[in-house]
């Protein structure tokens, strides 16, 4: 076994331990296993959101992006700082929301606020098909890391196996807590192998990376700016804005634990203060894909742009150290991505009022999704491709119904307008990415989407308002868990 | 409140509303790093926590359940 492998594997099977660690005993409280008890302070708070944002996507697909791309790869820094400017006020809002509701997930949110189980169920629905493929893409980025550090692909087929089958082990048994203790691993070691990164390869390249950047500028200069095809200034615009979107009106249900969990708003509001600093770590890998553009030929896969250069300038140790970065960015968010899906579907899909049996969902759910997922990426790679597509631009769908929620409350808008909506949305996002993908130019398709479902909602609710038909108020939404029943007692004062 | 969200509105706005600028997007190398690479690096990231911290210090942001 060589010395990379023997590495990459030290590092699943660490990051699995951390992950066991999170907890001391088991437990079937769907909302200590879910958010943690609501006890996490900043610096747990900032680990969990920090685990979410830097995924195998950002580790491998950054530098293949700047590689393909150039400049056009920047669109990733901005957007979730700026969302964090939002969150900073929208987060302790939810929270507050969420502890006196009893919410444990984003479509508890929604059937709260529009007093609708089919609206929650719905949106549900598209929380789990969407996140289904985000949860593959993490199980085939940690293949291919460890396929490309060792150059076997069955390598990759075992670690994924392995690493996967560990991941669902420890969600199972620590939940959320499991995540946060693994992130402090993950964050660590991600950083560290990120500055030797950006140490070694642009030296070893063009003596640094002022002089990577001059020898782009020299022999590549195209790559210093917009490019004028396909991600042009109008595709950098709008993929900030969607992403943007998503990620300030929490449209990816898994990131709602990880502020729900939070032990009061401040814990929040520090995190979002100091979180937007770490995306400056994106900007590393970034540099290696401007450096791979000096040496590595344009046929070269882009998502292998980041190991390739590491392979060529790092010992076998320490590219075996940067694999194992880049296996925690892929274990720790999928276990996230566990908590997320299993919760979704234990409270807001199946809906049963026995806690036992909604303990068992979920724990059931965690293990199905996996199997699921893995059992794809190493059969059929390629099929949940297209889902992918929809994942960002899909779930962004869910913003008007969590934006209103959050602004006004209830009260404003109809269930019904606002799940119209989201439907004519998805339909027209369906339509721009599988059906006809030029018909809006470099425009990204989540917006048009949204552009089509906010004004749905605005024609169906004009047309109320015109009929004077009265806004639809359903039967209060039972209490579902110990937590919300506890909570309704309290909502007489709110 | 009128300066918080004029300041609120840097970030996006220079984001956003400013890239396509020559200036900015363009083959410019600044201090030996790209032009564009500054640009979201200070306006969308640094520039960030910095409102933010000056939101938290003149400490407007209370909510009920703060410690």
């Amino acid at each position: 076994m060589s010395t990379t492998l023997t590495i990459s594997l030290a590092g699943i099977i660490i990051v699995a331990v951390l992950g066991f660690v999170g907890r001391r005993r088991p437990t079937s409280d769907l909302s200590e296993w879910t958010i943690g008890g609501r006890r996490f302070g900043a610096g747990a708070i900032w680990f969990l959101q920090a685990g979410e944002i830097f995924t195998t996507f950002t580790f491998l697909g950054m530098a293949g992006l700047a590689f393909g791309h150039g400049a056009a790869a920047f669109y990733a820094l901005p957007y979730v700082p700026i969302a964090f400017m939002g969150l900073y006020f929208l987060g302790p809002r939810l929270w507050w929301l969420s502890k006196h509701r009893g919410y444990l997930t984003q479509a508890d949110f929604i059937e709260d606020v529009y007093r609708s189980k089919l609206l929650g169920t719905i949106s549900a629905i598209f929380g789990v098909v969407f996140l289904l493929p985000y949860l593959q893409l993490q199980i085939t980025g940690l293949g291919l890391i460890v396929q490309l550090a060792t150059g076997n692909a069955a390598n990759g087929t075992l670690s994924m196996i392995i690493g996967f089958v560990l991941v669902v082990a420890f969600v199972l048994w620590s939940g959320i807590r499991g995540v946060v203790t693994a992130s402090y691993f993950k964050d660590v070691i991600m950083i560290v192998m990120l500055l030797v990164l950006l140490t070694a390869i642009p030296n070893a390249i063009a003596g640094g990376i002022s002089g990577v950047f001059h020898q782009v500028l020299a022999r590549h200069p195209q790559y210093l700016e917009l490019p004028a095809g396909s991600h042009d200034v109008v595709w950098f615009i709008t993929n900030m804005a969607i992403s943007m979107i998503g990620i300030l009106f929490l449209t990816l249900p898994h990131t709602w634990p990880s502020i729900l969990s939070a032990r009061n708003p401040t814990a929040l509001r520090r995190t979002y203060i100091f979180l937007p600093l770490y995306q400056l770590a994106l900007t590393v890998p970034m540099i290696v894909g401007f450096a791979a553009l000096l040496v590595l030929p344009a046929s070269t896969d882009s998502n292998a742009t980041l190991l390739t250069l590491a392979a060529r300038v790092l010992p076998d140790w320490l590219l075996g150290l940067v694999a194992v970065a880049g296996i925690a960015t892929a274990m720790v968010p999928a276990a996230g991505l566990l908590v997320g899906i299993a919760s979704l579907l234990a409270r807001n899909i199946a809906r049963t009022s026995n806690q036992r049996s909604r303990y068992w969902i979920n724990q059931a759910t965690v293990v199905g999704a996996t199997a699921l997922a893995l059992m794809l990426a190493i059969l059929r790679p390629g099929l949940l491709a297209n889902l992918l597509l929809l994942t960002y631009s899909g779930l962004d769908q869910l913003a008007p119904a969590i934006a209103a929620g959050l602004l006004w409350r209830t009260g404003r808008l109809r269930w019904w307008a606002v799940l119209i909506g989201l439907l004519g949305g998805e339909a027209t996002v369906i339509y721009l990415t599988l059906i006809d993908t030029t018909a809006v130019g470099n425009v990204n398709v989540g917006i048009v989407g949204l552009g089509m479902n906010i004004v749905i909602i605005s024609l169906l609710e004009l047309g109320a308002l015109l009929a004077h038909a009265p806004r639809p108020v359903n039967e209060p939404i039972a209490a579902t868990t110990a937590e919300q029943a506890t909570a309704a007692t309290s909502r007489e004062a709110l | 409140m009128w300066w918080k969200w004029m300041l609120a509105l840097v970030p996006p706005v220079a984001c956003l509303g400013l890239v396509a600028l020559p200036a900015i997007n363009g083959p410019h190398l600044w201090l030996g790093l790209p032009s564009l690479l500054w640009w979201t690096a200070v306006f969308g990231v640094v520039l960030v926590s910095a409102v933010l911290g000056v939101f938290e210090i003149v400490g407007e942001q209370q909510e009920p359940g703060d410690e």
